[in-house]
């Protein structure tokens, strides 16, 4: 079968291959991050009490899932549309929930370093919101994020259109915490 | 309590928010999920990417997910459609002759296993998705028919002749002159 002997039955090779493949260590930031989309999505008043990193998180799944169903809504007054990133499969594919991952590690560095009392909260009520409302709701309290979403679908498609709305959430919005994601992605974007 | 009912019972305690029954349910799909699709061909790199967009998928079904089918049958196939989605994005696979060089001085017998291997997942990208699909699914998960088609959301007999086509495939594009072309 391969160029150097006769296999007795390539199937049974195959099997044996595909049997014998495991996949590397499973991280932890994994768990985390779907956790964090449960939370966002059946527990909103918990993602209120939970620490900024996590909320962050649960808001970030919150906002791909919207941008997953090609939803459009607004951002600080600008509209974010599917025509912008051209392609809401290109946002699937490039943003993934890498995002989730990426600010994982920078939120929790902030967490670390921030005091919980000035976080920004998630609204609560007694009714449970909707994914657009929340999303919305997000967006009155922390529309850098909205914008860092939209640069990371950008990246692979228009780098410097990437790194321009980067460099507007740090001009914009200079004391959010989103800043150490945009100043992150531009690293990145530089090498 | 059955494997089955204690499932159930996690399912319906996480479709009303409880963390810790999702939480346990994670527990058991996440390591099986991703050896699914690490064999269904999916690039170590983006596994766990792609483990996180079926999670996804979940979160947003499960109050709508109905117990007549299992949890687990459930992640898989939205597993399957992931991969699809990914494969798609990612473009056709290369020839099945050109194996990369091994650029080690690794021992003679270390390289030729490694280069067989490498055809063999090779042989297997080429198959079309329905086909590698119910492979992986029979051979390697050990499913039944029952459970390909709760899976996959097709007949048995559809399953089955699928599996037939699939093993054909496979021996034709193994054999040498196939694998030389």
């Amino acid at each position: 079968m391969t160029r150097h002997h006769e296999p007795a039955d390539p199937v049974e090779l195959v099997v044996r291959h595909l049997g014998s493949r495991r996949p590397g260590p499973e991280p932890a930031s994994l768990r985390q991050a779907i956790l964090a989309c449960y939370d966002g999505e059946f527990s909103p008043q918990r993602t209120v009490g939970i620490s900024w990193a996590k909320r962050l998180l649960a808001a970030a799944a919150l906002l791909l899932a919207a941008l997953q169903a090609g939803r459009m809504f607004q951002a600080g007054g600008e509209p974010v549309e599917r025509t912008e990133v051209r392609n809401v499969d290109i946002i699937l594919l490039e943003a993934r929930l890498a995002l989730l991952r990426a600010e994982l590690q920078v939120a929790e560095a902030e967490d670390r370093s921030m005091d919980p009392a000035s976080a920004t909260e998630l609204p609560s009520g007694e009714e449970p919101l909707s994914v657009e409302a929340r999303m919305l709701a997000l967006a009155e309290t922390e529309p850098a994020v909205l914008r860092i979403a939209a640069a990371r679908a950008l990246e692979s498609i228009d780098p410097p259109g990437a790194a321009r709305r980067y460099r507007e959430v740090l001009s914009d919005y200079p004391s959010s915490p989103m800043t150490a994601v945009a100043r992150a992605r531009l690293g990145v974007l530089d090498r | 309590m059955t494997d089955c009912s204690r499932e159930r019972e996690l399912v319906q305690r996480a479709q009303a928010g409880d963390r810790e029954a999702f939480s346990a349910l994670l527990e058991q799909s996440i390591p099986a999920l991703r050896s699914f699709l690490l064999r269904l061909g999916v690039a170590e790199d983006d596994l766990d990417d792609l483990a996180q967009e079926v999670f996804v998928v979940v979160i947003r079904g499960l109050k709508r997910f109905r117990s007549d089918s299992r949890f687990s049958s459930w992640v898989l196939g939205i597993g399957v459609n992931v991969s699809r989605n990914w494969r798609r994005r990612r473009g056709p696979p290369g020839p099945l002759d050109e194996l990369p060089e091994d650029p080690s001085r690794n021992p003679e017998r270390q390289m030729l296993a490694r280069e067989e291997g490498d055809l063999l997942s090779r042989a297997l990208e080429r198959l079309p998705d329905p086909l590698r699909e119910v492979f992986v699914l029979r051979h390697v998960e050990r499913l039944s028919a029952a459970e390909m088609g709760e899976i996959l959301n097709l007949p048995e007999g559809t399953v089955r002749r699928r599996v037939h086509s699939a093993r054909e495939r496979l021996r034709a594009l193994l054999t040498p002159q196939e694998s030389r072309r």
